[in-house]
């Protein structure tokens, strides 16, 4: 997104005007509940947590700062949080249940990717599994490092030279070669 | 400085800064770095850029109308709306409440004021008996020692055969100049005709006044001096000037009783 239209956006959200909502589902929408179903692994419940989440964007608008955080950084806390909060009432309430339906009723995976993500996704999945991994249980599952270190039987340090490692790569992966790419597919 | 700043960069706060999962403490340990050193602060915008290049790339197309949901659930009232509302319904509710318990209050004072001056009423009713009573017995009192006087003499009138049932006791007291009478019992008359008590004085029947029940109650009648005797008629209904000599039922004639009284 351009830093004009950001700018744009960050102002009508200042200024409690509903347009701010409807420029950011545009553009962020798709994205945001990519990360809603990473968490989740639920379409269904991805799309409340969409909803919810930009209910929320709506009601803080106000309280963000663009000094501490990118536009989309805010927003990406506020659906994970809010992803990871709902997935965890639903397992209080019925862990087992809830491991049962998504493990055999909901569908997930490549199916509900859009084709002009594909490109972006062979690219993501050109970084190693192992850093994958890593980055997925800390930035999407909601897992702190130790967390992760237990989950993956990984020992900790382990884990934090991985999230380096993945994450440089994937700088590699989005640096200026690939932002044409994103650019050209209007991302 | 430098060792901290590699610390810092070492260690997974800046990630978790990202995300927003720092402790109260962290954070503004984190955003002073931040703020202070252009590594850490290009390290920060790195990591926002990967994250959002990263989550791009797992981006899905979103429901079809959810936009609109949202759209319309943002144009309804907030939520700070909807606690007015139920700060309205409570502070109505309890308003009534209140309103309810005042009236409830006042209600119950109002039973008690209307109670207490029931009490009053009856506790000066007692009092009112009470002197009224004590006014009975001071009479009572009275009409004993006068009774008990030794000047009072007694004289008891019997019917003739006219009004056997008739009995009637006079008290006379010629130094008090008090009569009192005693009726014991009076025959049933017919609705036109009542009993009438006369004194003979000098001749002349005098009345005395018409005898009513009064359940063997002693009632003061007018004192006739020289009085020679006691009569008693019957009479039409509302008593008579002159006496009916012909009607004459009980007699008493205190000149013969005193005659008796020095004989025996």
């Amino acid at each position: 997104m351009s830093q004009l239209l950001e700018s744009h956006i960050i102002q009508l959200l200042h200024e409690r005007d509903k347009r701010a909502i409807s420029l950011l589902y545009d553009h962020y929408a798709d994205t945001l509940f990519g990360v809603a179903l990473k968490v989740t692994n639920d379409e269904e419940l991805a799309k409340d947590v969409l909803q919810e989440s930009m209910v929320k964007v709506w009601h803080k608008s106000t309280s963000y700062d663009a000094n501490k955080a990118r536009l989309f950084t805010w927003l990406f806390r506020i659906t994970r949080n809010t992803a990871i909060d709902k997935l965890r009432s639903l397992k209080n309430k019925s862990e087992k249940e809830i491991q049962l339906e998504v493990s055999s009723v909901y569908s997930i995976g490549e199916n509900t990717y859009q084709p002009e993500h594909l490109d972006v996704k062979n690219h993501v999945n050109s970084l190693e599994e192992k850093y994958q991994v890593v980055i997925d249980a800390l930035f999407f599952q909601g897992m702190t490092q130790q967390e992760a270190s237990e989950a993956l039987d990984v020992p900790l340090g382990t884990i934090k030279s991985r999230l380096k490692i993945g994450l440089r790569e994937l700088r590699k992966i989005f640096g200026p070669e690939a932002l044409v790419i994103l650019v050209m597919l209007g991302l | 400085m430098k060792e901290e700043i590699y610390n810092l960069l070492e260690s997974d706060l800046l990630e978790k800064y990202l995300l927003g999962t720092t402790s109260d403490e962290e954070t503004p340990r984190v955003e002073h770095f931040i703020d202070t050193s252009l590594e850490v602060r290009k390290a920060y915008i790195e990591l926002q850029e990967n994250l959002e290049q990263y989550s791009r790339s797992y981006a899905t197309k979103a429901p079809e109308g959810l936009k609109e949901e949202i759209l319309a659930q943002i144009q309804e009232p907030r939520a700070k709306s909807t606690v007015i509302n139920w700060l309205s319904i409570a502070a109505s509710a309890a308003a009534i409440f209140l309103g309810f318990t005042a009236w409830y209050y006042w209600d119950a004072n109002n039973s008690l004021v209307n109670q207490q001056n029931e009490m009053m009423a009856e506790i000066d009713g007692l009092k009112s008996n009470l002197l009224q009573n004590d006014a009975q017995f001071a009479e009572m009192q009275s009409e004993l020692e006068k009774l008990r006087n030794p000047e009072t003499k007694k004289y008891v009138l019997r019917g003739n055969q006219n009004a056997r049932n008739l009995k009637t006791v006079a008290y006379i007291n010629p130094v008090e100049k008090l009569s009192l009478i005693n009726i014991i019992d009076l025959p049933k008359l017919p609705e036109d005709k009542v009993f009438q008590m006369w004194a003979d004085v000098d001749g002349k029947m005098v009345s005395l006044g018409i005898l009513e029940k009064a359940d063997n109650k002693l009632m003061s009648v007018p004192y006739k001096e020289n009085a020679s005797s006691y009569n008693i008629t019957i009479e039409p209904k509302g008593g008579n000037d002159h006496a009916t000599v012909e009607n004459l039922v009980a007699n008493i004639d205190f000149n013969i009783q005193e005659a008796i009284k020095i004989k025996q």
